[in-house]
């Protein structure tokens, strides 16, 4: 069992802290509701790019990275969809030392003129690779394509367009509209006492103030899909990915996500795998991810194929969706060996890195407003198939499917797709 | 069946004091069971799962057909000689554990994640898939058309290529220099007999150190793989060690590739993990920028104070004997011969001028640091404790930190003007590469 205990200040800021006792190490997450959803037509990529601006650090301390380096605590940075969160970790005695800068820069970052312009080379950069990965490439159009006509339709990263188009002024009028300590989140993993990290919190008075924060606009997710898009590219392989909006709602539709992710694609048994990977004639791997934003969720996989194969892949991925859509009552056997996969590799992937620890945790509590490791692997562990029939037959309905391919394909591949 | 051992922990006694500068890390503990087999084992109490890795010390360079290791390896992951392909994935599935094959160029591994509660079972499984693997024509043709999407993916990434082209351009003349997954072409050769020599004559022999980190004691850890792996207990000898032939100068690589923007690397063969030099070249990787230091000169001279490049940094891959010393960065096509040029400079630096002894000292903080968080995540620590031992490095933390702090500005200033020099200096660009003669100015301009 892990000790999550929270506490939420007077301003709505919300803290929590997952204990864990004899751990040398400790982790830190602060959370903003602020990414490709919360971004204006004509300047998206701003929450990424503001994500940057922040480690430019104050107008008293330029270097941030350096001085997190001499407590020992490696930094880093996630803009989501839904969210930003900072995040570092370090040796437990360094942690309220770690926590504490990072209340420091993130309520007073300078986002100076000369440094916001450099950085668009470092943003454009960062663009190119994911344009020029195909995996990159299909991820960040799978979102848009399938959440089309929703806030949560974002590639996070923007265009070359959007980049270049965003100004100082969008950057500071960004920042002061959605970094408010209201609707910010702290997280926190380590060795640690809850009363010692609400005491580091409130020396920092800016982090209790009260005020008005600026909040997403929530809103139905209406699936109109299915939808396809095409990049043409002069590569060697064709890289497919599949993506799925789903129910989140309930902690038993987040585990039959979960579920429904190992029996398609991530177990190792899964049907996509047997039918994909086993018969040896199409790919070597997938890569599956697996979000549960407030509205929806996103469940991807994507893979490298010879060019000479898609049209035999595609039939597949068709197949295979309507199958388990209509035939979902004589996969009890699939369910149940995916149930075991889903369960271990969720137990296992919360001794992961501090950071990715403290992210996971983070992007709970904003989505959700709380997180317990203990309830997920429990919803997991007790999920009756009969829920999860109806949740797959909802789940695999065409206006619920995404195909992104990118490669040397030919012009109408996907038009007479039988979803 | 209980096993009672008779077990002697090999790494060195703890200091108290250390001890108590280091909360959390407890003392990894190894048991040589015979001749070149060893478990090496790490207790730590807040886990909720173990990491198992199975090192096998035989890689791609000992390939006599290139990609051959790493098939045989891919191979333990398909089937066995008692289970299907299928009864094996969902047998993995079953456990809820994540297993992988892992081909480097000097080593194998079968690693696992899997909740504490079942360690017993992954290893036995384990076992299986060490002791039992099979080869029929059908399934060793399937897992090379796998092998070679491998082999392309990685070359169409304009980054991956870059990185993967270093060795080839640093280790022209050597095995090294070949890739793990081999070529097209050699993948094609591979067949089910040559797969079974291999595994009989080299795997069977070769050095098997396995680690294992979880919430249990150490001896509790190192009986239960012992226990499951009986197989494992004859003699085993390292392989013969790899003579590598001098270049006289710089060697260059170039990859066009349709895409965005150019990646360059600049490879440097260094010596390997056993040798003295080895914590230094560690400071020198933490130093220009390795991949988990956002404050290194390269990440610094590149990025922040020119916005050239999203990414900068610099590897260190070494093996026991020799190893690679890369640094990398991908920008803007028209923008490579001057991030190279100032790569160089802040390299060749290294060998010209002393890093001040307050930066010293920073580097070496954050590199203890460092190394003592990333075992405190079970799979880093069980892959660090294992290649460790099979390479002939420090894993008894107090003597790796005390060689960490006995390294000077002399030290590194001594080192880089042994390494960073043309005879061990190579470049490889994928994307749009400028002009040869352009690279081959810059190249002579900064590094002789």
């Amino acid at each position: 069992m892990t000790a999550i205990e929270t506490h939420r200040f007077s301003n709505g800021l919300v803290l929590a802290l997952e204990k864990l006792p004899k751990c040398g190490s400790a982790g830190v997450a602060i959370g903003f509701p602020a990414g490709g959803r919360t971004e204006k037509a004509g300047i998206s990529g701003i929450s990424h790019y503001l994500e940057h601006m922040i480690f430019k650090g104050t107008d008293k301390v330029k270097n941030i990275d350096a001085l997190f380096e001499r407590v020992g605590a490696p930094t880093n940075a996630t803009t989501e969809v839904d969210s930003t969160v900072y995040l570092a970790e370090c040796p437990k005695e360094t942690a309220f030392k770690t926590l504490e800068m990072w209340l420091q820069f993130l309520s007073e970052a300078a986002i100076d003129y000369e440094e916001f312009e450099r950085e668009r080379g470092v943003i454009l950069s960062e663009y190119f690779i994911t344009e020029d990965n195909p995996d990159f490439l299909v991820d960040k159009n799978a979102t848009l394509s399938l959440f089309k006509g929703h806030p949560l339709a974002s590639t996070v990263i923007g265009s070359e367009e959007t980049i270049k188009a965003i100004s100082h002024k969008d950057m500071i009028d960004y920042f002061r509209f959605w970094y408010h300590p209201s609707n910010a989140v702290i997280w926190v993993s380590g060795d640690l006492q809850m009363d010692k990290v609400i005491d580091c919190v409130e020396q920092r008075k800016e982090w209790i103030k009260h005020g008005v924060a600026s909040v997403p606009t929530y809103q139905t997710f209406m699936p109109k899909g299915p939808t396809a898009m095409g990049f043409q590219r002069q590569t060697k392989l064709v890289q497919v990915g599949l993506a799925f909006s789903s129910l989140t709602n309930s902690a038993e539709e987040r585990a039959s996500l979960q579920i429904l992710s190992s029996m398609l694609s991530t177990g190792r048994s899964s049907i996509l795998r047997r039918k994909l990977i086993m018969v040896g004639e199409f790919t070597d791997r997938f890569r599956t991810s697996v979000s549960a934003y407030r509205e929806a969720g996103i469940f991807l996989t994507t893979f490298a194929i010879w060019p000479n194969k898609v049209s035999k892949v595609l039939q597949i991925l068709t197949e295979t969706t309507r199958d388990v859509r209509k035939n979902i009552v004589k996969l009890k056997k699939d369910f149940e060996r995916a149930r075991g996969h889903a369960v271990g590799l969720f137990s296992t992937s919360i001794d992961m890195r501090m950071m990715w620890r403290t992210l996971a945790g983070a992007w709970e509590t904003l989505r959700r407003g709380r997180c317990s490791w203990d309830e997920m692997i429990t919803s997991l562990e007790t999920l009756k198939f009969e829920q999860f029939k109806d949740y797959v037959t909802e789940i695999t309905k065409p206006e619920r499917i995404a195909l992104v391919i990118s490669g040397d394909i030919k012009q109408g591949l996907t038009e007479k797709l039988q979803w | 069946m209980a096993l009672t051992l008779e077990i002697h922990n090999i790494a060195k006694a703890f200091s108290e004091d250390k001890l108590n500068s280091l909360s959390g890390i407890t003392i990894p503990f190894i048991e040589e069971i015979s001749k070149e087999v060893k478990v090496v084992a790490l207790s730590q109490k807040f886990l909720r799962s173990a990491s198992i890795v199975l090192l096998i010390g035989r890689g791609s360079y000992t390939d006599q057909i290139d990609g051959c290791a790493c098939l045989t390896n891919r191979m333990r992951l398909r089937l066995t000689s008692t289970l299907s392909p299928f009864e094996l994935q969902a047998s993995i599935d079953k456990l809820g554990a994540t297993i992988d094959a892992v081909t480097y160029r000097d080593l194998m591994f079968l690693r696992a994640q899997v909740t504490s509660k079942k360690v017993k079972e992954c290893l036995e499984f384990m076992a299986e898939l060490f002791t039992s693997p099979s080869f029929p024509d059908e399934e060793v043709a399937k897992e090379k058309t796998s092998q070679k999407i491998e082999y392309e993916k990685i070359r169409q990434d304009p980054m991956t290529a870059s990185v993967e082209d270093a060795w080839e351009a640093t280790f022209p003349m050597s095995p090294l220099g070949h890739p793990v997954t081999g070529y097209p072409e050699t993948i094609e050769k591979l067949n089910p007999q040559i797969l079974e020599k291999f595994d009989t004559d080299t795997i069977e022999k070769a050095p098997i150190v396995m680690g294992i980190v979880g919430p249990q004691d150490e001896k509790e850890l190192v009986g239960l793989a012992i226990s499951s792996f009986d197989e494992i207990r004859k003699n085993r000898q390292q392989p013969e060690p790899l003579t590598l032939r001098r270049r006289r100068d710089f060697n260059i690589v170039a990859r066009p590739l349709e895409v965005k923007q150019t990646t360059f690397s600049v490879g440097m063969i260094t010596s390997g993990v056993s040798s003295s030099e080895y914590p230094t070249l560690m400071l020198i990787e933490d130093y220009l920028s390795s991949e988990r230091r956002y404050a290194g000169v390269l990440f610094r001279e590149l990025r922040e104070k020119r916005g050239l490049t999203y990414f900068a940094h610099s590897k260190l891959s070494a093996f026991k004997d020799n190893g690679l010393l890369t640094a990398y960065a991908g920008v803007k096509h028209n923008k490579v011969l001057e991030a190279l040029s100032l790569m160089l400079e802040s390299i060749v630096q290294l060998r010209d001028k002393p890093v001040p002894e307050k930066e010293i000292k920073e580097l070496k903080t954050f590199h203890k640091r460092a190394v003592r968080m990333a075992l405190e995540a079970p799979y880093q620590a069980a892959i660090w404790l294992a290649t460790n031992v099979f390479r002939g490095g420090e894993v008894d933390f107090e003597s790796y930190f005390h060689n960490i702090d006995a390294i000077s500005s002399e030290a590194i200033r001594r080192t880089a003007g042994e390494f960073l020099i043309p005879s061990r200096m190579a470049l490889s660009v994928a994307g749009k590469p400028p002009e040869k003669e352009s690279l081959i100015d810059i190249m002579r301009e900064k590094i002789e």
